[in-house]
């Protein structure tokens, strides 16, 4: 016992502290099988805020810049202003109608003059004492819209009645003196909540007119340079203006603009689920992958353009290859153990006994052969997605494009059987790398859908998407796949 | 170089300059502990590469209770412990039982003693690795973990009795080797 005890000491005091340098590959292999380093603090809020943030941008861009030359300068250039007519109009909207180079110039830029005219929305008071303004010559108020407050000298002796707005330094106006070829405009003072006209309230029934409306509310509370600014404002994309589009279906809602331009939108939520299979290609693993993918979305359109958001399920079925090692099995032989003697004493011979034990033989070299499990990955994913539609009738063409998240959620890895009986395994190794549990994809897809009712629609949806980043550990390709989308929508 | 603690937080925030620097720190060390759990390098460096793996995807876990050289150290016998086992279960050629034919005779004597003092670590190192698979897991466990042998059963899923058997074998297994190491050596022509 006391030589096991000092041989237990020896060997603690040999190998206690024993210390080898690792290869460099072990370092590698460990910082290529750990995931990227989890984004914390601000820089996740960040991530996280950016595609919302992107979409208010781009959505909040059609209110918030002006169409191409329709914007007035006042509060920083200060400029002349024509008012030009809406293309159409309510009944009981004023209107304005043509009018001939007719500047209205600030006080601040009486001198100057318009070289071209540049179309602008007026601002005009509301209901009965609205302000009229007319292409023959000089602008005066019409009777019955005459306002009761005293008249303001304009110099301009055809102006009958001549009501400054309400005084800011930028934005007093008068007409231009001692220019009596010009036609003048005069106008009604008028409260600064009351600066827009109804013709300039969009009607509340949709989601898109409540913003409109909610924005327009806040201009009126601003200083006029401010709301002139904004007169000007035109979408700066071309589907926002188009007009008079009531062949289609009901839903389609008649409103007037801000630039008094009728226009029918569409604004309405839908909701889509779709079956989604799909093929992707990854040069490292030189084989297709097939994934087979459920989601359901929610899809706002607007006008022509549409936004999705949703959750999807997408489950992947994915080989697995291992190599197994192995001593091929040759056979047996017997080999002799023992050999026992025992005297016949009727013949008087000695008579051996032999005892074998059978002993397997193994070929010495080392073979391989591969074996396969499926193993089944479960994502959520979560797209978002940007797209245009143009409507045929019953059918309508989309294209659409955005990125995606999918995170790994579960897995199933079935143990590998090696089916060897006789053969010696020696080793068994996984071919296949893991897979990095959050990955990054843009999708891009061209659609065709078909009404089979008003609020029911086939859509089909042939699309690409391009992994961002890998999907696997270890591997630094990027694989892309091919998917066709097919689902059932319904607008709401 | 940081100190440990600092490392620690590093990692536990996935900082991967910080998982370089403490793997830096605690790789030789721990390759030595996997070395004497695996038949050859390329095995330890296996273990050692699953071990740190698991390191920093728990190292969140560890809570400043005990060394955290200990706790590496628990993982890297565990991550070797679950290596055995599944090489075991794949049908690992090595025999346990086979071996006692060769280690049956002899007795025991201070030789192998004597020469394991003269041994270099790295020479007693490759004689560990000699042992076949059950008995270096329980010398190890046993003369380096300081396991009893009913925890020794436990991790390995064998009995306590077969556990004395496997490391009093192991000890006899060693000393042959010793001998046979020694009787090597006598042959070899001093050079002059």
């Amino acid at each position: 016992m006391n030589t096991d005890h000092r041989m237990d000491e020896l060997l603690r005091q040999k190998l206690g502290g024993y210390q080898l340098e690792p290869s460099p590959g072990v370092w590698e292999g460990i910082s290529g099988r750990l995931e990227p380093p989890p984004t914390t603090g601000w820089k996740a809020w960040l991530n996280t805020l950016i595609l919302p943030l992107g979409v208010m941008l781009i959505t909040g861009g059609f209110y918030l810049f002006p169409g191409q030359g329709q914007q007035a300068t006042i509060a920083a250039a200060p400029a002349v202003k024509v008012m030009e007519p809406a293309p159409t109009a309510e009944k009981n909207t004023p209107t304005f109608r043509p009018a001939a180079p007719a500047p209205l110039r600030t006080a601040s830029t009486t001198a100057a003059v318009a070289e071209k005219p540049v179309p602008a929305q007026p601002v005009r008071s509301s209901g009965p004492s609205g302000a009229h303004v007319s292409s023959n010559a000089p602008l005066q108020t019409t009777p019955n819209l005459h306002s009761p407050s005293p008249a303001v000298p304009t110099g301009e002796p055809e102006a009958s009645t001549s009501v400054p707005l309400p005084e800011t330094p930028a934005t007093l106006l008068t007409p231009a003196t001692g220019n009596s070829d010009l036609p003048t405009a005069t106008l009604e003072p008028a409260p600064v909540s009351q600066a827009v006209p109804p013709a300039l309230a969009l009607h509340t029934e949709t989601p898109a007119a409540l913003v409109m409306n909610t924005m327009q509310a806040a201009l009126t509370l601003r200083p006029v340079p401010f709301q002139a600014r904004y007169l000007g404002w035109e979408p700066i994309f071309p589907a926002y203006s188009h007009v008079n589009r009531t062949q289609h279906t009901a839903g389609w809602k008649k409103t007037l603009g801000i630039t008094g331009m009728e226009r029918t939108i569409r604004p309405e939520w839908s909701l889509g689920l779709f079956y989604i299979p799909e093929i992707y290609h990854s040069e490292d693993l030189h084989a297709e992958k097939t994934l087979y993918g459920f989601d359901g979305m929610m899809r706002y359109t607007w006008f022509n353009y549409t936004l999705e958001f949703g959750l999807g399920l997408s489950r992947v079925r994915n080989e697995n290859l291992y190599t197994v090692d192995y001593n091929a099995y040759l056979g047996t032989y017997k080999d002799l153990d023992s050999i026992a003697f025992s005297v016949d004493t009727v013949n008087q011979v000695i008579v051996p006994q032999y005892f074998f034990s059978e002993v397997k033989v193994y070929d010495s070299t080392t073979s391989q052969y591969f074996e396969r499990t499926v193993n089944t990955y479960t994502y959520v994913q979560f797209p978002l997605m940007l797209g245009y539609r143009h409507p045929l009738g019953r059918f309508s063409l989309s294209l659409r494009g955005g990125p995606m998240l999918s995170v790994l959620v579960g897995s199933r890895e079935p143990q590998i059987y090696v089916d060897q009986a006789s053969d010696r395994i020696l080793r068994v190794d996984d071919q296949t790398p893991g897979r990095i549990r959050t990955n990054w994809q843009f999708l891009m897809n061209a659609g065709l859908s078909y009404a089979l009712t008003r609020k029911l629609s086939l859509s089909l949806e042939p699309g690409i998407r391009y992994y961002l980043n890998p999907i696997y550990q270890e591997l630094q390709t990027k694989p892309w796949s091919v998917n066709l989308r097919t689902g059932i929508i319904y607008e709401f | 170089m940081a100190p440990e603690e600092t490392l620690i937080q590093g990692c536990q925030a996935g900082k991967r300059k910080s998982q370089s620097q403490l793997y830096r720190m605690y790789a030789p060390q721990m390759l030595g502990v996997c070395l004497r759990y695996a038949p050859d390098r390329a095995t330890a460096e296996d273990i050692l590469q699953d071990g740190f793996i698991k390191v920093f995807l728990n190292i969140g876990s560890y809570r400043g209770e005990g060394s955290f050289e200990g706790w590496i150290r628990r993982i890297m016998m565990n991550t070797a412990l679950s290596w055995f086992k599944a090489s075991r279960r794949q049908g690992f050629p090595e025999d346990i039982d086979g071996m006692e034919e060769r280690i049956a005779a002899g007795e025991e004597t201070e030789e192998g003693e004597a020469l394991l003092a003269r041994l270099k670590p790295e020479e007693v190192m490759a004689l560990i690795q000699r042992l076949p698979e059950g008995y270096r897991m329980v010398l190890n466990l046993y003369v380096f973990e300081g396991l009893s042998h009913r925890e020794i059963a436990r991790s390995l899923e064998i009995t306590e009795n077969t556990s004395k058997s496997q490391l009093s074998k192991a000890r006899r297994f060693l000393r042959r080797l010793l001998e046979s190491e020694e009787k090597e050596r006598e042959y070899i022509p001093v050079q002059r």
